[in-house]
């Protein structure tokens, strides 16, 4: 078996690697394939707290690299999911105590057993993301509706264009808030796919569930009620494989909504 | 003044705040004569509640004293006094200042009867440790911004007929320049000592001024060593319900560890994520410990604050070491090759701070790690 290696990058902070890394993974692991989840961001790790995983870790990533402990016993098995595996990062080390080369080797190894490798990259384009993006085959730079977000990415998927092994790279857009776009005070989707012209894994609108998910250690891909969760399954979908329609997220969820559209556009005709 | 006599008094006057009244009240228990002893606290106008009482109560047990009385002026105070049954004494203004300091800076009064010599007139030096007599008996020990190593050195310089204990200030600047070596708060560990510069640090660490002050000034207090041997591990960890009892970076060995505990550092400081305190010894945290952090320690672990990190005691194999914390939220306990994690419902990444403490402590029965309530014992 040869699974594939996806690093999840944006080049900025804050605009939901992490989170994005999580909930993918989850998903991924949901529909059946086995994943793995590698967190690179050595000294300053959260993908643990993300996953609820925090308590569990005996190994990380580092004591693999220095033949500490053997790979198979530092993979963290989820709580729920027994697919869904976590390589955590060192927290009291830094990015220097892996290299690009021992990263590609994990990756290699896990590649055997695991269909999915899915690398949470640290933000920055140093020794970090070098790390990061050596194993993968693909990417998906994540990016919000925002100039500073925009040409971070840039600057990534320009890096990204550069390295032979990276096939294909697609945008996921996070944190998207329809209203705003309505009124003009945001950048729509399909202007920041303009800006950077490259292929759209998924839209992922802005929900305070995730917050809330982030706190409990618990992916929001679980709450089937939620926007952002379902964005994220499908999403995962996606990279399946299957061909997913775009969600609607302007689309009202409740009745209090649906009386307020129903208003909002009465009061524009 | 009667009800004094035979107690052992700490002076708290000078104190702003718990922090530092905690700091003091540990470092007076260092000196061998409180130990065992009924305990007086002199608090003046500080404020403690319950629970803040509390934990002085029990910290002044481990140390296997008494606390028997309470001098405040703070009706709270009282009133956490009375309703815990701890004697109050209404304070006496004549008291209140520290009485005294004979200019060569007496501190440890090791056999009452030089406590005479000490009676002499004030003249009050900030930032030192002051012996007073109070009642032939009883010593008013006044610890005014004790700071650990300093707070060393004037023990070791207290000391007036030395002859043999000149030696032991001598090693004491040895001692200065090891200190940073032994006992490193690192964001950024260095790689792993090699064997032969551990050694070194070993030898001096045997022969420091603080170990022969140990040795010399208590009566019949042995050294103790402990000889455990580490439980041998699987060699073969391939199954994967194996993992939760590997053993942490200790190999395995048939030579029995000897296990030296009487090293014991002092760290004043919040240990924040990334943070690893590592000493081959006993580690006593004054402060909270933040999770991402790690405390290893060849001994005994002591937190003053919440533990919150990843703890491992008895880190080269001593079984009988023991965590205790002030309030126990850490992320994963670890004695010698024994592992426990926190249970997944209580998985709050920053404890809510509160108030009350419920002092736990740790320690391996039948190899597993169970937690008892301090206020028990």
């Amino acid at each position: 078996m040869t699974g594939s290696v996806i690093v999840i990058t944006s080049g900025k902070g804050g605009v939901g690697k992490t989170t994005t890394s999580a909930n993918i993974g989850t998903a991924l692991a949901k529909g059946g394939n086995k994943v793995v989840l590698i967190d690179t961001d050595i000294g300053l790790r959260n993908l643990d707290l993300l996953l609820g995983l925090e308590n569990r870790i005996v190994y990380t990533i580092v004591d693999v690299v220095e033949e500490r402990c053997k790979l198979k016993q530092a993979l963290v098995k989820d709580k729920k999911n027994p697919n869904l595996c976590l390589l955590a990062a060192a927290q009291t080390r830094d990015k220097s105590a892996v290299n690009s080369e021992q990263l590609k080797e994990i990756c290699e190894t896990l590649k055997e057993e695991f269909d999915y490798i899915l690398i949470d990259c640290p933000a920055g384009i140093e020794q970090g993301f070098q790390n990061a993006v050596a194993g993968a085959n693909e990417a998906i730079v994540v990016t919000t509706p925002e100039m500073s977000a925009i040409r971070d990415a840039d600057r990534i998927i320009g890096l990204l264009e550069a390295k032979e092994e990276v096939k294909k790279y697609r945008l996921l857009v996070n944190r998207v808030r329809p209203n705003l776009i309505k009124t003009n005070d945001m950048m729509s989707v399909e202007d920041v796919v303009e800006i950077l012209s490259a292929e759209l894994i998924g839209v992922i609108p802005e929900d305070t569930g995730v917050i809330t998910s982030t706190n409990k250690g618990e992916p929001i891909v679980n709450d089937e009620h939620s926007l952002a969760g379902q964005a994220y399954n499908n999403v995962a979908r996606r990279i399946q494989g299957e061909d997913v329609p775009f969600l609607d997220i302007d689309k009202p969820r409740n009745l209090v909504e649906k009386i307020k559209k129903f208003f909002s556009k009465k009061v524009k005709a | 003044m009667e009800e004094n006599v035979g107690l052992f008094v700490i002076d708290l006057s000078g104190c702003d705040n718990t922090g530092e009244i905690i700091n003091n009240v540990s470092l007076a228990l260092e000196i061998p004569n409180a130990s065992g002893r009924g305990i007086s606290l002199k608090l003046r106008d500080n404020v403690l509640n319950q629970s803040q009482l509390l934990s002085i109560k029990s910290l002044i047990e481990s140390y296997n004293s008494q606390l028997v009385n309470v001098e405040t002026t703070s009706l709270i105070t009282q009133n956490a006094c009375e309703s815990m049954g701890i004697k109050v004494r209404q304070a006496k203004t004549h008291m209140t200042q520290p009485v005294l300091n004979d200019g060569k800076s007496p501190m440890l009064d090791v056999d009452s009867s030089s406590s005479e010599n000490l009676k002499t007139t004030d003249t009050v030096q900030p930032a030192q440790n002051v012996v007073s007599e109070e009642n032939m008996h009883g010593e008013v020990v006044q610890n005014n911004e004790a700071q650990k190593t300093l707070h060393m050195q004037q023990e070791s310089s207290a000391y007036t007929r030395p002859a043999q204990r000149m030696e032991a200030l001598n090693k004491f600047d040895e001692l200065k320049k090891e200190l940073p070596k032994e006992a490193v708060v690192d964001s950024n560990p260095a790689p792993k000592q090699t064997p032969a510069s551990k050694n070194q640090i070993n030898e001096t660490r045997n022969e420091t001024p603080h170990q022969s002050l140990l040795n010399e000034g208590f009566d019949g207090f042995e050294r103790q060593i402990i000889t455990v041997y580490k439980k041998a591990s699987d060699a073969n960890l391939q199954d994967e319900e194996d993992l939760e009892e590997v053993d942490f970076y200790a190999p395995p060995t048939d030579e029995p560890v000897v296990i030296d505990n009487k090293q014991t550092i002092y760290v004043n400081q919040t240990l924040r994520s990334g943070q690893t305190l590592e000493f081959d010894g006993n580690i006593v945290i004054i402060g909270d410990c933040h999770p991402g952090s790690e405390i290893k320690a060849a001994g005994d672990i002591t937190v003053w604050g919440v533990l919150g990190s990843i703890a491992h005691a008895g880190s080269k194999g001593n079984r009988d070491a023991k965590i205790r914390a002030l309030k126990m939220n850490a992320v994963q306990l670890r004695i010698a090759n024994c592992y426990s994690r926190r249970p997944d419902g209580g998985n709050i990444p920053y404890i809510v701070k509160s108030a009350i403490f419920t002092p736990e402590e740790a320690r391996i029965v039948d190899d597993n790690i169970v937690l008892f309530k301090m206020a028990n014992q």
